[in-house]
Order: structure tokens, then sequence, then C-alpha cells
């Protein structure tokens, strides 16, 4: 399990806090905080979007997010974490994605919040779907 | 056995989960896969790894009667 107050993780309905998010990595020793955000985009492969669904295995994705921050704790030098993603129906240019790390220097949030980001869109179970002027789609391929 | 689905593997078997006699139970993750894909022709060709108990699970893996299966596709968050 994540170590009680270093980590913030949470799959939610509701909108992200970026405030909030950043609150939650902050602390005395850590000089450098990387932030971030993944915002819906009007368009993916060449076709406009309109809007996107979010579906999460919600338990399992919260165990994996944990384990996520946890080896970024452990094996990346990052001090404290947050990762937050949505679920449900996100309009253009909400945040549907965040990913926070404070560490003593910017090297390792740099470092860590990158791993993070690129292997929570490879193994957390979320899905998305876009929505197009004449329907959607479940996304299953990384470009 | 129940069975979760998810994104277009619910979809196109057009229910958000399986349920599956425990006829063969116990068996392994390898074997209740081959069982899926062979009951439900949605299934057959489409990609997904299997998770138990909320975990990602490797095919020689037991799985029991009261575990918690579920079928991952390509997962597509962030």
């Amino acid at each position: 399990m994540a170590a009680p107050g270093l980590d913030l993780i949470a799959v939610q309905e509701r909108p992200i806090d970026v405030a909030a998010v950043l609150a939650a990595v902050e602390g005395p020793g850590e000089g450098g905080v990387v932030l971030f955000l993944g915002r819906v985009r009007d368009q993916a492969r060449g076709r406009p979007v309109r809007e996107l669904d979010y579906q999460a295995y919600g338990p399992m994705a919260q165990l994996e997010l944990e384990a996520l921050a946890r080896h970024a704790r452990e094996c990346l030098g990052a001090a404290r974490v947050a990762l937050v993603h949505r679920t449900g129906r996100l309009a253009l240019g909400e945040v549907a994605v965040a990913v926070a790390v404070a560490a003593p220097h910017r090297p390792q949030a740099f470092e860590a919040c990158r791993w993070l980001i690129d292997t929570l869109k490879q193994r957390v179970p979320i899905w998305k779907k876009e929505w197009y002027a004449d329907g959607g789609e479940w996304i299953t391929d990384r470009p | 056995m129940r069975v979760l689905l998810f994104a277009g593997l619910a979809e196109a078997c057009g229910q958000p989960a399986l349920d599956l006699p425990d006829t063969q139970s116990p068996a392994t993750v390898g074997e209740l896969e081959a069982r899926l894909r062979a009951g439900f022709p949605a299934l057959a060709a489409r990609p997904f790894r299997m998770a138990v108990n909320r975990r990602y699970a490797t095919g020689a893996e037991r799985v029991v009667p009261g575990d918690e299966v579920a079928l991952i596709p390509p997962v597509s968050g962030g």
C-alpha cells in the first residue's frame, strides 16, 4: 500500500483540482516540483473530437497507481507523488490526468514525472472513448 | 465465475460481465482465457490481458471460484 501522507492517488468523476494536486506534494525538503497535465484535445489521428468518455476498472486502477507512486519514491528519487485521473464524460480542454512529483532536485522530479505518465498510459486499466460528429470509438492503440 | 469486461470488450459482448459455470474450476488463467475465447465469439480475436483479484495475471496462475477475474483490453488512459 502507499505510505500514508506521501501520495495523493485518485480515480474520480469530479474535476481535478490542480491546486490541490500541487499542494499534496508540497514539502520543506523538496526544491523541485514537476506537474504534468493531460488535457482533452480537439482532434485525434486527424479526426475532430467533440468530447471523451473515460472508463476505469476503479479498484485495480487505484492499486496500479499506488504501485507506480511507490516505485517513483523507492527507485526514482521522488519524495512525494500525486496521480489523479478522471472518469466519465469530459469536454474539450478539461484536465483528464494530473501527475505531480516533488523531489529534492529537478532531475529526479522530471524523470519520475515522465516515467509515471508514460507507465500510467501503458498499464493502468483506464480506457478512453473518443466522440466524433458521427459516433464514438474506444481507443485501444497507442500511437 | 463472473468475468468483468470493460470498454470495447463490454460493448462487443453487449454486457459488462460474463457469468461462467464453475464446472472446470480450479483452472489456470491460461485455460480460462482459452475457454472464454472459444465460448464467446466476440472475444475470440480481440486483444486483452487477464487480471485476477485486481492484478495482472500470468497464464500459469490458478484461478478459483470467488476470484475477481477481469479482461483488460489495451489501455488508453492519460
